[in-house]
């Protein structure tokens, strides 16, 4: 039997020392939870009943706030409360424009993975995260924070769910008033759309929304279906979503091809794309493309890039900029 | 008296190692009629395979097209979208089945691959390793970074197994630990490019051969090609590598460059395959195996020369078959929704369990030349099996080893 020789030693250890670098959730065991009574923050203790039908109790509204999902970290901007940490902040500062951070609002790691140390540095009242984070990453800084889960969206009620989001928030936080105010304006500014709609003579057009992603010479296709919030926004203005496939019962999102579109007929093609992050994959990667130089929408010039930073997951703000630009590509 | 020289001279002529003495008529004619039906089957799914996809254009729309009477629309679907996936199916599995012959013919086992050796992974692991650090590359970067990254993955195989020193179970064991760790990576990898890329969340897959456009596979072809005949040109090193590395030394085969041109050349095969469609699994496992199992009535079926080509068609026929069978069975939307990637994969973990179970002792002791050995046994025509046949049979416990080491020192 040969002795391990020394490179394989090397090798095996640079391995391990890659792999273990890489997982950000670490053991959050010895850390030990600090929630003291008392904070201000105005109101006495709030229980909500969260996504997973838990009951979460605090002894004042929560001050001190992390979120972990975009859309919640739109809602407690928008609510007036500036939360101490958000997973991924230059990601959230590029897709979501509508409820902009403060400076110095702490980075506790990406969305899908946030670090569970960075989370108990910050000492936070409360952590508000999504049924797409999963299970034993939150019962990890459940065992630190008290941890509000809300579901991220649903395709049998989206524009509902989006609403109950907000204000479940807000109930935690302790912020229902301005909860309400920002769902009135949203109602309005959604009325106000289907009114423009209307007078454009444009209620009943076909209408998609798409998003689209390039790897080598695969353009992968998104759809939002009317199971989707801005599908759903889409319809709620009059129009009528083109695209009849099957989204996930979340987010309303079905994948298509490039040969997929051309079950489309001249329909007004919404998309968005972001170029601090990617390559738009219809202005780029499509434009040479064959089908996609043949598609009515294409050819007829409906095809409508809406502003970069509209954060299609996002709460009423967010939505509100969807509706505006929609509307404003259209009738323009 | 010439005919008399002739018969006499033979057994002992200076052919070339490998070349066989007696590649007599029935044999090609054999090889060739497998060759062909292997190319009808192929052909024939093809045709099946342009006729599907997402868009309402199906067999008869084609055919209108073929007589002139098709609509523009039909014409655009099947430039820029059917015929760029099937040409994405051929490269890949002809890329992949050279590998998987090439790399079964050096570890003299048929459980090795460009999977089972971590290539696969490596290479995949550093295209998305360039996607989740933000890097758009052009194909032909890409397929650089790919080559590099199966390289690398390789080159901890060998290490991790001593060259191979102590056999080709201990290549595969590494082979396979790497390619998991790899794959973990990669899965890690994709996590954070999930939050770099948000739109990247749902749209990331793996292992598909739908394209957009042709520029993947024509930059592709021309190294593919490369590759291809660098094997051809070395196939009949293999023959002889074949009977094991101590006879291949005798007979003036340098038996360490062999190995280092070979694997660089199955590596470069693996890295354009996954630069095209990614991560097409176990392709270049099953696709050899096909053939020795279809040819195992053929001997000339051994001879690298026509087992590296069949292996290539082979290859096409199981990505083909792979692709259609999906769309068959989910439909057009399951060909979107499900990588290409997980249907070979599954069958390919199949005939991995049923090749593992079959050759469950296949250690360096018992069968150095692979599948090969029993088949090849039957094949006592050459020149340098006779000549080699003393040393194999008698000296075979071991001879791997020290052939290796020969190699080495």
């Amino acid at each position: 039997m040969r002795a391990t020789p020394i490179p394989v030693l090397i090798a095996t250890l640079a391995l391990a020392v890659v792999v273990s670098a890489c997982g950000s959730v670490e053991d959050a065991g010895a850390q030990t939870s600090a929630t003291e009574a008392g904070r201000d923050g105005g109101g006495g203790p709030v229980t909500v009943t969260d996504a997973r039908g838990r009951e979460i109790a605090l002894d004042a509204p929560a001050t001190e706030v992390v979120g972990l999902e975009w859309g919640v970290v739109e809602n407690l901007v928008s609510l007036g409360v500036m939360p101490v940490g958000v997973a991924d902040v230059q990601g959230y500062s590029h897709w979501v424009s509508a409820a902009p951070l403060d400076d110095g609002v702490a980075d506790v790691g990406i969305r899908g993975e946030p670090s569970v140390d960075a989370l108990g540095a910050l000492d936070p009242d409360l952590v508000v995260a999504t049924t797409d984070l999963p299970t034993n990453i939150i019962d990890q800084i459940e065992a630190l924070v008290p941890v509000l889960v809300l579901r991220g969206a649903s395709a049998e009620r989206p524009i509902e769910q989006m609403k109950d989001n907000l204000t479940l928030v807000a109930q935690a936080v302790g912020r229902t008033d301005e909860a309400a105010a920002l769902l009135e304006d949203f109602d309005a500014v959604l009325a106000e759309g289907a009114q423009r709609i209307e007078d454009a003579g444009l209620t009943g057009t076909g209408f998609v929304m798409a998003d689209g992603y390039i790897q080598g010479s695969t353009v992968s296709i998104r759809m939002f279906t009317d199971g989707s919030l801005v599908g759903a926004v889409g319809e709620e203005l009059g129009l009528e979503n083109a695209w009849t496939g099957e989204g996930d019962p979340d987010y309303g999102l079905a994948q298509t091809d490039v040969e997929g579109l051309t079950t489309l007929g001249d329909v007004e093609f919404l998309y968005y794309t972001n170029d601090a992050t990617e390559e738009n994959a219809f202005e780029s990667g499509l434009a040479g493309n064959a089908i996609w130089k043949s598609l009515p929408f294409v050819v007829n010039g409906h095809v409508h890039r809406l502003a970069d930073g509209i954060w299609m997951f996002g709460g009423p703000l967010s939505t509100v900029q969807f509706v505006d630009a929609a509307v404003d590509a259209l009738t323009s | 008296m010439s005919e008399l020289t002739a018969s006499r001279s033979a057994p002992t002529s200076g052919r070339a190692p490998g070349e066989p003495a007696a590649a007599g008529p029935v044999r090609r004619l054999g090889v060739s009629t497998l060759f062909i039906a292997g190319l009808a089957a192929t052909v024939l799914l093809a045709a099946v395979h342009l006729a599907q996809g997402t868009s309402s254009v199906d067999a008869a729309d084609l055919l209108r097209l073929a007589t002139g009477r098709g609509t523009d629309q039909t014409a655009a679907v099947l430039v820029a979208s059917r015929l760029p996936r099937l040409l994405a199916a051929t490269l890949v599995g002809v890329a992949l089945g050279f590998s998987g012959a090439a790399l079964q013919s050096l570890a003299r086992n048929p459980l090795a691959s460009p999977d089972t050796l971590g290539v696969n992974a490596g290479a995949y692991l550093a295209v998305v390793a360039a996607a989740a650090f933000g890097l758009s590359l052009p194909v032909l970067p890409a397929g650089g970074l790919a080559f590099l990254g199966g390289l690398a993955a390789a080159g901890v195989v060998l290490v991790l197994s001593a060259g191979g020193i102590t056999g080709p179970t201990r290549l595969i064991l590494a082979g396979s630990a790497v390619a998991l760790a790899l794959r973990a990576l990669t899965t890690l990898l994709l996590l954070l490019l999930f939050q770099e890329s948000t739109t990247g969340l749902f749209a990331w897959r793996s292992g598909s051969l739908i394209q957009s456009d042709l520029d993947a596979v024509i930059q592709m072809a021309p190294v593919v090609l490369l590759a291809v005949t660098g094997s051809m040109l070395v196939a009949h090193r293999l023959d002889v590598l074949a009977l094991g590395d101590d006879t291949a030394s005798v007979l003036g085969i340098d038996v360490r460059r062999t190995r280092l041109v070979v694997v660089l050349l199955a590596v470069l095969l693996t890295a354009a395959a996954v630069t095209v469609a990614g991560p097409i699994g176990f392709v270049g496992l099953v696709a050899p195996v096909l053939v020795r199992l279809a040819g195992s009535r053929l001997p000339g079926v051994q001879r690298h020369r026509v087992l590296l080509p069949l292996s290539g068609s082979a290859g096409v026929l199981v990505v083909v078959t792979a692709d259609v069978v999906l769309r068959i069975v989910l439909g057009p939307q399951g060909g979107v929704d499900i990588p290409t990637g997980v249907v070979t994969t599954l069958f390919g973990s199949i005939v991995l369990v049923w090749l593992a179970r079959r050759y469950r002792d296949s250690g360096p002791t018992r069968q150095s030349p692979g599948t090969g050995s029993r088949l090849r046994s039957r094949q006592t025509v050459t020149v340098v099996a006779i000549a080699a046949a003393g040393a194999t049979r008698g000296g075979r416990p071991g001879d791997a080893r020290r052939g290796h080491l020969g190699a080495h020192g």
